[in-house]
């Protein structure tokens, strides 16, 4: 059995399921607490069988963040997840989503929800993300400008990117290329941190996921000053899973995008934006995986320094999205019901900014507003200013 | 861009408490912080011991005309995130019921929590489906206790019930619609044959965004007073506050920072176990008693904190909890890192009812501190 | 033929069962609660007399004959996990050479298990294993065994009174023809032909109040409770018996044991964080990571230990085997009987001892039949489960619903032995007033305080770590949430 630490430190203060997004919208979720530690005790007794709604919980790790005592009950739920039964068909989709990577390589499988989705228990209601894969071409031209900047950092092209948001991939680029860095894509071909595996309780898959793709970036990051990461959820699962749950460590500091840019760039960078005219209203979401990972608020702090008009708080907890979740029908309804919030809570339109790209494109959704990384929106206002001189 | 900064460690009552105040007097708060604070635990509701003279036997003195300066602008802190804080019209403090039907002491009250300064014959209402639910047994003890009658009445489970249901999940349904109505429909009926005019005391799960236009809704129904009695953690009431105040704070550019701190130096500096390092004009450490995880229990019973690595206490026997605790808010001894809330000792909130004084009285001396340094 | 016996711990209850087994009518006295006295608080180990094979080979004997015989008679209170002896380098070579050669002499089952594959299993135990052998040891649970018991004598037509306490004998001449029991209601005699006293280690105080001398050595024994199940097995320390050297599996839980000091009161004492200590010690050097297994809470338990020979002062070498008095022939109290000493493994066996001489004494010829008939059916705990209409879910940790509480059962020890209600890692923090509250509810606020001392002395002898932060949680929701006063 696999043994966690704190796995027994529970003192049932039940903070976890305030926090917890899925319990206050799902009235069956039996909540983090019951299907964390009070389900593990029971299992590692023999006694216990898989719970109903297990499969609910996104991973989001709210829960492990509110807990006092550090019980990784996201975790344990994961192990209860493994262990709940699902239908071959169901296994079949988990499969496919929890390798984004493959997908992206062939993005034209991407078009299978409407001729195969239904059967596999893919959603029809959920946006699909529209395939934009890495060119070959265009990424040997980052590669192209190295020389010329001293500084090397590496930016950390998780699946999903790499297959659907190449944009955002070459927009990180520039910025961090405007700050004076040298960005270097990695790991060079297509690999995914295993986050998606985790989440759906396959935890074999996840770590040799992981194993693999740390293989892959371990061997490049020599000479990198630190790893930029786009996604706050692979963020969390580079810096503090990978160590914690399967001993991989990379030897330089890895960082989110936005964490970088407030860190390094000077008032200058700043000024130049700030002062653009024009700019509509941007709303901040903060993923939960980011809040887990390393707070919230940096996003926020960042467009209050560029943005003309004071940025707002998309006050919602978790969007729904929670990587391939909102993907499968049986969460169809749950990750609407979490995304709904965002429209309630928008007092007028603006572009929403947030560092994950399922995140973005669930929000897009259902708010009908324009959602993206946070490193276009600032790419989009340096081509701007460059324009406007 | 203000030149003044603070770090605050902690996110329970005592660092949200910090935060704010840090920020009316113009400072750029950073919070670091791994879990949840207590806010959650607690019903939301100030205590004060006993009697106002209590307020001397502080470590800290407070002049009386600092304590009413003080609570005014809680109740206006308060206020700003939208909670309407009750304080006592006379000398007299204010008890609450509990779900065992116990009263106990309350000072500074969120409006939809019970407070009375006198026992009054009161109408019970138990949920069916709620665990901490014991109408009978309540009821029975607060007749034992008060000598005033008690009524008891019960709902019946709402639509859709089902075991997993626990107070978050009653409060959350309450707050939509069609719990709202339910709730009007069934107590209407359930309050039928109980005289009127007696205030009815309702647990404290009737909403978390809406509570308070759920319960005026519901007097008007009744035509008579209604609130709610606190329940144990997860405590409705700490919740409503906790995540209104979170969200003000939010809005007015407070970095929350997840992390553990591992060691806090008296420069001052938070070192964080992950590598981050955050440095500050001050430092606010305010990572609560035992409870609150700020101060670690050793197996052979020595009371510690270790992010100052210090011993602080012991506790060999039961007592001895609440006793522990830094012995100056200045517990460096530099000026610049302050000890508020739980993490300073002298204060018993449990046995005495006085954790909300402790807040009240470390939080603001610790401000003058501050602003001293700054000087 | 009438029988009152004194006690309903499992050493009366397995007496009283025997003899209804030969038709006779039995009632059974109980000064506090079933299972109050040192049955409630033992280790949980069903031995397989691996333990004893050195010290105390015929109670090594018993204890393997009765293991056996328990899994198929009362099946459902038992749980054949096995378990494991571990040699450490280090350990006396010799006494494991003796007891190799005690268990092949006496028929216990023993056999080597290579290190590697132990550790495969059980990695972790300590890596300084020399080699391991298995044994039939097994889990005993006592509440289920007792409740087992009750239903079974009760649906007997026999009778188990509890809070009814024996305070003296009424005698015709020399013989015994009556009890005087105190119970709430008031004194009064049950009528007898014999009188049973089974009061554990309350025997010695028992025989004083007959005028009679019998030597209980009472001797506490520290046990520690982890609050999950990480181990799987029990694993016991092949050498001599001594402090801290067995983990016995306990359904959610794992039960560290135990120390053994002379006393001379039969109540249990107040365990002490010192003791708690010694004992992780102890314990560590089996699994070394044990401090970072929560630890729940300690309790003490009181062993009725006899020693015919007087009061000896190292408690361990006392025979862990039993005995029964006929104070008839010993003290020339015709009627009056003792059953002292043994294990709760060996309960069956000791009340068939006991009905073979009482029946011998009276003349009666009506054999033992606790041999064949099965202890009854099974008394089941709540399993997990997820919707089913229980009603509310009362108890988290031990997944107790509304309709585990029999409204006319009330007291905690009652509760126990349907529900593990406030055994969790809560330790009733939340579920107390919860389960408390929906049974007598004038008598709730003292149950409710009762219960949070009994839970708080437990917990504070190990109070460090997570546990330190639920004592504190448990202290302020009982004084904040609830208002209970301190
Ligand atoms: C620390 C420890 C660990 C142990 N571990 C194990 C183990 O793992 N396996 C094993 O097999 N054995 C174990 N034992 C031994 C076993 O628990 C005891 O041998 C057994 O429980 C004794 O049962 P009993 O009925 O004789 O005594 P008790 O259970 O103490 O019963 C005596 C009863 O008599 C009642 N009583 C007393 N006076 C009166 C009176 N005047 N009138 C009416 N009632 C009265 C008391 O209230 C009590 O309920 C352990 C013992 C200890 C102390
Ligand atoms: S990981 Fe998120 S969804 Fe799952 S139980 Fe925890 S808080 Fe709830
Ligand atoms: S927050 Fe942690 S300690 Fe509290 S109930 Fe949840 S898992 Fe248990």
């Amino acid at each position: 059995m696999k043994r966690f630490e704190y796995e027994d430190a529970c003192i049932k203060c039940s903070l976890c399921v305030t926090a917890c997004p899925v319990y206050r919208v799902d009235q069956q979720f039996p909540g983090p607490k019951a299907l964390g530690p009070d389900w593990y005790r029971h299992y590692q007794a023999g006694e216990a069988k898989p719970m109903e709604h297990v499969s609910d919980c996104t991973f989001c790790q709210l829960c492990e963040s509110a807990c006092p005592v550090d019980v990784p009950i996201a975790h344990l739920i994961a192990v209860h997840k493994e262990l709940a039964s699902q239908s071959p068909r169901l296994a079949v989709r988990d499969y496919l989503l929890t390798h984004p990577q493959w997908l992206a390589m062939v993005p034209s499988l991407v078009k299978l929800p409407k001729q195969l989705g239904v059967p596999l228990g893919i959603s029809s209601s959920t946006q699909w993300p529209a395939p934009s894969p890495l060119q070959r071409s265009r990424r040997h031209r980052t590669h192209q400008r190295q020389g010329s900047a001293t500084r090397r950092i590496g930016i950390f092209v998780d699946c999903f990117t790499r297959g659907f948001d190449s944009e955002t991939l070459l927009a990180a680029s520039a910025v961090l290329e405007e700050l004076g860095y040298t960005a270097v894509p990695l790991p060079s071909a297509s690999h995914c941190c295993g986050a998606a595996a985790y989440a759906s309780g396959l935890l074999g898959e996840a770590e040799r996921t992981a194993r693999s793709t740390h293989r892959a970036v371990r061997r490049m990051t020599s000479g990198l000053e630190a790893v930029v990461t786009l996604n706050a959820t692979c963020d969390d699962t580079l810096r503090v899973e990978w160590p914690r749950y399967f001993g991989l460590t990379i030897p330089v500091p890895i960082l989110p995008f936005v964490d970088f840019v407030l860190d390094r760039a000077n008032p200058g960078f700043f000024e130049r934006i700030h002062g653009l005219p024009g700019q509509e209203l941007i709303y901040t979401h903060a993923t939960c995986r980011s809040k887990v990972a390393r707070g919230e608020g940096s996003l926020f702090a960042l467009m209050e320094r560029v943005s003309e008009r004071p940025p707002q708080i998309l006050e919602i907890s978790c969007c729904g999205a929670a990587g391939s979740y909102a993907f499968k029908t049986e969460h169809t309804k749950v990750a609407r019901a979490l995304g709904h919030r965002a429209k309630e809570v928008m007092g007028e339109p603006g572009i929403i900014l947030t560092d994950s790209g399922t995140c973005a494109i669930h929000l897009q959704e259902l708010t009908g507003c324009q959602t993206i990384h946070p490193a276009r929106w600032l790419h989009g206002q340096l081509k701007r200013q460059e324009v406007l001189r | 861009m203000s030149s003044k900064t603070a770090i605050v460690v902690g996110r329970g009552p005592a660092g949200m408490l910090s935060t704010s105040y840090l920020l009316q007097r113009g400072y750029q708060v950073t919070v670091l912080a791994e879990s949840d604070g207590s806010l959650g635990m607690w019903p939301g509701d100030f205590s004060f011991g006993r009697t106002t003279d209590a307020f001397q036997a502080f470590p800290i003195e407070l002049s009386s005309a600092e304590w009413s300066q003080a609570f005014g602008e809680l109740v206006a802190l308060y206020r700003s995130f939208g909670v309407t804080l009750v304080l006592p019209q006379a000398q007299d403090i204010p008890h609450t019921v509990t779900a065992i039907g116990n009263m106990r002491p309350t000072f500074a009250t969120p409006n939809w929590q019970y407070a009375s300064s006198e026992p009054e014959s009161l109408v019970f209402v138990g949920i069916d489906g709620l665990a901490d639910s014991i109408v009978g047994a309540q009821a029975a003890t607060y007749r034992r206790r008060s000598g005033c009658e008690a009524y008891e009445v019960s709902l019946s489970r709402p639509p859709g019930w089902d075991s997993s249901w626990g107070t978050i999940r009653f409060a959350a349904y309450l707050d939509g619609d069609a719990g709202a109505s339910w709730l009007a429909a069934t107590l209407r009926e359930a309050l039928r044959g109980v005289p009127s005019g007696i205030p009815v005391v309702l647990p404290q799960v009737i909403g978390l965004e809406h509570t308070e236009k759920l319960l005026t809704q519901l007097s008007e129904v009744g035509k008579r007073s209604v609130s709610e009695f606190p329940l144990l953690s997860p405590s409705i009431g700490g919740v409503r506050v906790r995540d209104r105040w979170e969200r003000l704070l939010r809005q007015q550019g407070v970095r929350f920072v997840s992390g553990r701190v591992r060691e806090v130096q008296p420069v001052p500096r938070a070192l964080l176990t992950d590598g981050r390092s955050f440095e500050a004009d001050c430092l606010l450490l305010a990572s609560g008693g035992v409870l609150g995880g700020g101060m670690q229990v050793t197996v052979d019973g020595a009371i510690v904190d270790e992010l100052v690595n210090r011993e602080v206490g012991r506790m060999d026997h039961l007592d001895a909890l609440d006793a522990h605790g830094h012995r100056e808010i200045d517990c460096l001894g530099g000026g610049r890192v302050l000890a508020v809330g739980r993490a300073m000792g002298g204060w018993n909130p449990n046995r005495d009812h006085n954790g909300g004084a402790m807040l009240l009285a470390t939080v603001r001396t610790a401000l003058g501190m501050c602003e001293e340094v700054d000087r | 033929m009438r029988v009152v016996v004194i006690g309903a711990g499992a050493t009366g209850l397995g007496v009283a069962w025997d003899l209804v087994l030969r038709g006779i009518e039995t009632t059974v006295v109980e000064a506090q609660e079933i299972g109050s006295g040192t049955s409630g608080r033992f280790h949980g180990l069903l031995h397989s007399g691996g333990r004893y094979l050195v010290t105390d080979p015929s109670a090594a004997k018993e204890c393997y004959e009765e293991n056996m015989l328990l899994r198929e008679i009362a099946n459902e209170a038992v749980v054949a996990t096995g378990g494991y002896f571990v040699k450490k380098y280090g350990d006396d070579d010799a006494f494991e050479a003796r007891w190799l050669n005690q268990a092949a002499d006496l028929g216990v089952p023993v056999h080597a298990e290579k290190v590697g594959d132990l550790r495969a299993e059980l990695g972790m135990l300590t890596e300084s294993i020399q080699r391991s052998y298995w044994v039939p040891d097994g889990v005993l649970e006592g509440f289920k065994m007792l409740s087992m018991l009750v239903r079974a004598i009760q649906s007997r037509g026999s009778n188990v009174l509890e809070h009814t306490k024996a305070v003296k004998l009424r005698l015709a001449g020399e013989r015994v023809n009556g009890v005087e029991v105190q119970a709430p209601e008031g004194t009064r005699v049950l009528d007898c032909d014999a009188v049973v006293n089974t009061a554990g280690p309350w025997a010695g105080l028992v025989a004083r109040d007959w005028g009679l001398d019998v030597k209980v050595q009472p001797s506490y024994g520290l046990m520690l409770i982890f609050a999950n199940r990480r181990l799987d097995k029990v694993v016991n320390r092949l050498k001599s018996p001594s402090d801290g050297d067995i983990f016995v599996p306990h359904q959610e839980v794992v039960i560290l044991g135990t120390t053994d000091v002379a006393q001379p009161s039969p109540e249990a004492p107040e365990p002490r964080r010192s003791e708690a200590i010694r004992l992780m010690a102890l314990g560590s050097e089996l699994i070394p990571d044990l401090g970072s297994w929560r630890v729940l809470r300690g309790f003490n338990g009181v062993r009725p230990l006899y020693e015919p020979s007087g009061v000896t002062g190292d408690s361990r070498k006392v025979s862990r085997d039993f005995a029964v008095l006929d104070h008839g022939e010993r003290d020339g109290l015709a009627g009056a009987f003792s059953v002292l000493g043994g294990k709760w493994t060996t309960f069956r066996l000791m009340g068939e001892t006991l009905g073979d001489q009482l029946v011998a004494s009276f003349n009666v010829d009506s054999p033992s039949r606790s041999r064949e008939v099965p202890i009854g059916v099974e008394v089941k705990r709540p399993a997990p489960v997820v919707k089913d209409d229980r009603g509310a879910l009362l108890c988290e940790c031990e997944q107790v619903y509304e309709s585990d509480i029999k409204p006319t059962v009330s007291s905690p020890m009652q509760l126990r032995f349907g529900t593990w209600f406030s055994m969790g890692p809560c330790q009733g923090t939340f579920c107390a007033h919860r389960v408390l509250g929906r049974g007598d509810e004038d008598g709730f606020a003292d149950e409710l305080a009762t219960l949070r001392r009994e839970r708080e002395h437990g917990l504070t002898v190990v109070g460090w770590g997570a546990n330190a932060r639920l004592i504190a949680l448990e202290q302020s929701i009982s004084a904040q949430s609830l208002g209970e006063e301190r």
